[in-house]
């Protein structure tokens, strides 16, 4: 069973209707009996950081994800908000974040010269890729742009982790993979047929 | 040019102004009969909803198992803004296409934003390479003809047909409507990518490598190879801009910005200031006249309408140039030239007339919509 992880952060339907087209069914969930029972794990997201992290906390979540994640080594994708918590920490309410990729969140800052870039960094962008032999770029044709709108970036201290970078101002972080853990800063499920490709991806290689 | 006595329209408001104009002996246009003929094909009240109705069902079965069954293009402005809310409110799950040439206001994107949120719908949007799209702008200003905006309407179907390829969708649905534009005359907004090509050969400087052009044999391939279809959505409607605009502002904060197009500060710059005062066009013609023939506003009423000045101010042309990247010298050298029309390139116009039966018969197939049979052919 696939598990939309539910922890009050939003764009959860919009998932699991793009999920159904392609037709695959999921759940969506906050409680830890389901998420135990995952195959894969599906951690969605919009908002703050800090407030993730809480809900999270509050929901009595993390340690079923941990044991899922870290001990069963379920395949887990996170998404937009849900990839950035899964790094050590975040600018965003200065919090720790679930740690499973040794990585931190900081908040895009441009100079002077770079105003015409805004924040929130909205609109389609290109990937950059770095391991292109990751599960999640099978049968992706070159070049094709996919759908961002955050205002924080991940940075990683595991090279190894990234799997693909895009350009805003600066090279930041838009895919991670290290081992069952997967995370992309864009959102795939707004994506056009390519971002759909990229869950089945996930959802069939991972 | 020979000189021809002022003639205004006895129905509309479309006058002499209007190079190929013709009235018949009521001292009507013909873009009056056109309008009749398309409210024959489109006919309004209860066949308006059983057309609808099959139509939407057409394109829900079509699209089933995909993610999107139709797209739609969208610029911030009425008519696209309410297309995509009547798609959604009928059932349809489209994918909405922006077309960023580098002139949007924010209000444009504020408005295209807040609908796709609120109805849930995905946006794409393509952005143009600017020193490509600017120098062929520039080109278009250039060859001192009225359809300056030629490379945008011609970018916006390249790239509305090639998503629609990507994406497995047979249906464009477009925001025209016969009964609030009327029909455009052909002198005024000629297009098509030979044309394009054309004009950009004889005057461009940066080679077009990644304009997405559309040429005549782009439009058979993807009409009759691919299937795809261009529906005019607001057609089988009752659409009438005022209520759709009150609508719009109603459920989701949408902000009208005044004329039509107006959400491009180039598109407001060409029609409301470099057309009138150099080639003597006032678009607000079509645009009013398809209302007054449609009985939504009056002929008067049109008429006061088009007394009044256009809203466009000196600054918008200064930051219009400054945005080219011309000098104001070479931008008044520009507007200092001789006015030509689109015939005197070399476009693929002649194919498109020899193709004339053909075209009508893919008419009346429903291949092709009849509005673009009256443009071209009337």
């Amino acid at each position: 069973m696939i598990v939309i992880v539910d922890y009050g952060m939003g764009n959860l339907r919009s998932i699991q209707s793009k999920l159904g087209m392609i037709p695959i069914e999921a759940a969506i969930s906050s409680d830890p009996s389901v998420i135990a029972q995952a195959t894969k794990l599906i951690l969605p997201g919009v908002g703050h950081f800090a407030t993730g992290m809480k809900n999270l906390t509050e929901r009595g979540l993390i340690p079923a994800l941990n044991r899922k994640v870290l001990d069963e080594k379920t395949p887990v994708l996170g998404i937009c908000l849900g990839m950035q918590l899964l790094g050590k920490r975040s600018e965003e309410g200065d919090v720790e974040g679930l740690g499973w990729i040794d990585s931190e969140v900081k908040r895009f800052r441009f100079s002077s010269e770079q105003s015409r870039l805004r924040v929130p960094h909205v609109g389609w962008n290109d990937l950059v890729l770095t391991r292109p032999d990751s599960a999640l770029f099978r049968e992706l044709p070159a070049g094709k742009p996919f759908y961002f709108t955050h205002s924080f970036y991940m940075v990683s201290n595991d090279r190894d982790a990234v799997a693909a970078t895009t350009d805003y101002g600066q090279s930041f972080v838009s895919v991670v993979q290290k081992g069952n853990v997967y995370g992309t800063q864009f959102h795939p499920e707004k994506s056009r047929r390519y971002g759909l490709t990229l869950i089945e991806n996930f959802l069939r290689y991972a | 040019m020979t000189l021809r006595a002022y003639q205004i329209c006895k129905r509309c408001v479309s006058d002499t102004s209007i190079p190929s104009i013709r009235f018949d002996e009521n001292g009507v246009c013909q873009f009056c009969a056109s309008h009749d003929r398309l409210v024959q094909m489109y006919p309004e009240g209860e066949q308006a909803q059983r057309d609808l109705d099959a139509l939407v069902s057409r394109i829900k079965a079509d699209g089933k198992g995909k993610q999107y069954d139709c797209i739609i293009g969208v610029s911030g402005g009425t008519d696209s803004s309410y297309t995509l809310h009547m798609a959604k409110k009928a059932g349809l799950r489209p994918l909405a296409v922006h077309f960023d040439n580098g002139w949007n206001s924010d209000q444009a994107v504020t408005n295209i934003k807040r609908l796709t949120d609120k109805l849930d719908i995905d946006l794409y949007t393509y952005v143009v390479d600017w020193e490509e799209f600017k120098n062929l702008q520039i080109s278009f200003l250039k060859a001192s003809v009225p359809c300056i905006d030629a490379p945008t309407d011609v970018g916006i179907y390249a790239v509305l047909y090639s998503v629609a390829v990507e994406e497995g969708v047979r249906y464009i649905l477009g925001g025209q409507s016969f009964r609030t534009e009327g029909t455009v005359p052909r002198e005024w907004s000629y297009l098509d990518g030979t044309y394009v090509r054309s004009v950009h050969a004889k005057f461009g400087t940066v080679p077009l490598k990644s304009f997405p052009n559309l040429s005549l044999f782009g439009v058979f391939y993807y009409t009759f190879i691919r299937g795809i279809r261009q529906i005019p959505f607001l057609n089988y409607l009752d659409y009438r801009k005022p209520d759709a605009k009150a609508l719009l502002s109603r459920e989701y904060g949408w902000v009208d910005y005044g004329g039509h197009h107006y959400e491009n500060s180039y598109a407001r710059f060409a029609f409301g200031w470099y057309l009138p005062k150099k080639f003597n066009v006032d678009k607000r013609i079509v645009s009013l006249s398809g209302p007054v023939r449609s009985g939504h506003i009056t002929r008067e009423q049109a008429l006061t309408a088009l007394k009044e000045t256009p809203d466009v101010d000196q600054k918008l042309v200064d930051y219009c140039v400054h945005k080219l990247g011309l000098t104001q010298a070479e931008y008044r050298e520009i507007f200092a030239l001789p006015v030509k029309v689109y015939r005197e390139y070399f476009t693929s116009e002649n194919i498109i007339r020899w193709f004339k039966w053909p075209i009508r018969a893919a008419v009346a197939m429903g291949i092709f919509t009849p509005v673009l049979y009256e443009k071209y052919f009337k």
